[in-house]
């Protein structure tokens, strides 16, 4: 399967070119105003988002902080690609943060490979759980619904973070107390008590954590009535 | 605090070169010999590997390859070094795993900026963290000093995790809550409260947290 990019450029002709140059490796997403990237930002998931440095209305590194510090940000790669290769350019690229700077006149084959360097590294040590509508961020060590952060004790954060990693299967009760709780024995009612404050707080999500009695717990799809 | 970064290369003059050049920020440990690399990994936790591409007994390619095998190697990212900067070389050390190419004629400057964007790009990312003999593996959300567990809240281990990451630099007071709060108000002194409750429960740990002024930082505890 392809990895999906996003790639803004105010040039037409640009994205046109690069687009062509990445297709056959990669599914382009293009943007040709930085505005209407950031507004279907939230419904969107990318593995590496390639900005233009010179734009009008927004340029490129103003563009890369609103991306960083967006709650719906994923931690991929984001490189700068312009053809202005000045070193003030890749130096003032660099400082920001950018993990590459990619010089749009450069051998389509270099262009192709340093991009998939990043994303090989990317998807090797990515810590974020994408679930539907749900994301739990590891290194932040938050949950989001639909970029709205939950609430979440850490019982319930641990909880979680159990069922969405071993969806669709059922957690058994001794799995769930060893992993969550790290002691031998914990009351049934305690659990369910955790359970059902989670499932609450997950409000009308379309899924919710079922306790099966006897044998544990499960992430399922909410049956509609 | 500086990064530390592994750096093969089978001409000592340009270890040499770079120890000296990088020292701002970087303590450059040279290894001339790429057969060494195993004993290299025992001894180093780096933040980063710097390999010379061209090297007669074992070239970087089949370095990195083995380093990336090896049971010790912590997942840092591996960035390649040459004077040769054609096309070919290039993209060979991109498809060969590095996750950047850096050619010899590049100012000093960009070399440390861009070695220093992939150690934050990695740290940011990374689950286990490893400081002392305090290891953090926010994947299980499991913290240990000593391969003993800490009992820690939920606010206690996001405040020790950004802590961290952001070592050996400093976070500021206001740093510290937008990360760990996000951006509610939270008074500062709440900060305090916390970190008083955590301290005991890290009392056997070689660092600690302190607080000078506005900033809140990791230090090393001295050797009584």
């Amino acid at each position: 399967m392809k990895s999906d990019i996003a790639y803004i450029d105010d040039n037409r002709l640009n994205l046109e070119a690069v687009q062509t140059i990445l297709s056959q490796d990669f599914n382009v997403q293009t943007f040709n105003k930085p505005e209407n990237f950031l507004a279907i930002f939230d419904q969107s998931s990318y593995t590496t988002i390639l900005v233009d440095i010179h734009m009008p209305t927004l340029d490129g590194f103003t563009l890369y902080e609103k991306i960083i510090e967006h709650p719906h940000y994923n931690g991929c790669p984001i490189l700068f690609i312009s053809s202005d290769d000045s070193d003030s350019a890749r130096i003032k690229s660099f400082v920001l943060g950018a993990v590459d700077f990619l010089n749009r006149d450069i051998n389509p084959e270099e262009m192709i490979a340093r991009i998939k360097s990043k994303i090989q590294f990317y998807q090797k040590h990515r810590s974020i759980i994408e679930f539907t509508n749900l994301r739990v961020n590891l290194t932040l060590l938050k949950a989001y619904l639909n970029s709205k952060e939950l609430p979440l004790t850490f019982i319930e954060f641990k909880i979680l973070c159990l069922v969405l990693r071993n969806y669709p299967d059922v957690i058994t009760k001794e799995q769930l107390i060893q992993q969550v709780w790290r002691t031998d024995h914990v009351l049934d009612a305690t659990i369910y008590t955790h359970v059902s404050n989670l499932n609450s707080k997950l409000g009308d999500w379309d899924y919710e954590i079922n306790g099966l009695k006897t044998k544990g717990v499960q992430l399922m799809k909410k049956v509609t009535a | 605090m500086k990064w530390s970064l592994l750096y093969f290369d089978d001409q000592i003059q340009n270890i040499e070169a770079f120890k000296e050049i990088l020292s701002d920020k970087f303590n450059v440990i040279g290894c001339s010999d790429a057969t060494a690399f195993p004993q290299m990994l025992e001894e180093y936790h780096p933040n980063a590997i710097l390999l010379d591409v061209h090297m007669p007994i074992m070239d970087g390619h089949t370095l990195y390859k083995n380093i990336s095998q090896h049971p010790l190697y912590n997942g840092c990212p591996v960035i390649f070094i040459s004077g040769d900067a054609s096309d070919e070389n290039k993209i060979k050390s991109y498809e060969g795993g590095g996750i950047d190419f850096l050619s010899r004629n590049l100012k000093i400057e960009e070399i440390a900026i861009r070695l220093e964007n992939k150690i934050k790009f990695f740290t940011q990312m990374s689950t286990n963290l490893e400081l002392g003999n305090l290891m953090v593996d926010v994947k299980s959300m499991k913290a240990s000093i000593n391969n003993k567990n800490l009992d820690l809240t939920l606010l206690e281990l996001r405040m020790l995790n950004h802590l961290l990451r952001s070592y050996p630099q400093t976070l500021s007071r206001t740093e510290l809550i937008s990360r760990v709060w996000g951006n509610d108000s939270v008074k500062p002194g709440t900060i305090n409260t916390h970190l008083t409750n955590l301290k005991p429960k890290i009392d056997n740990w070689d660092y600690q947290i302190k607080v000078r002024e506005d900033n809140i930082l990791i230090q090393k505890k001295d050797k009584t």
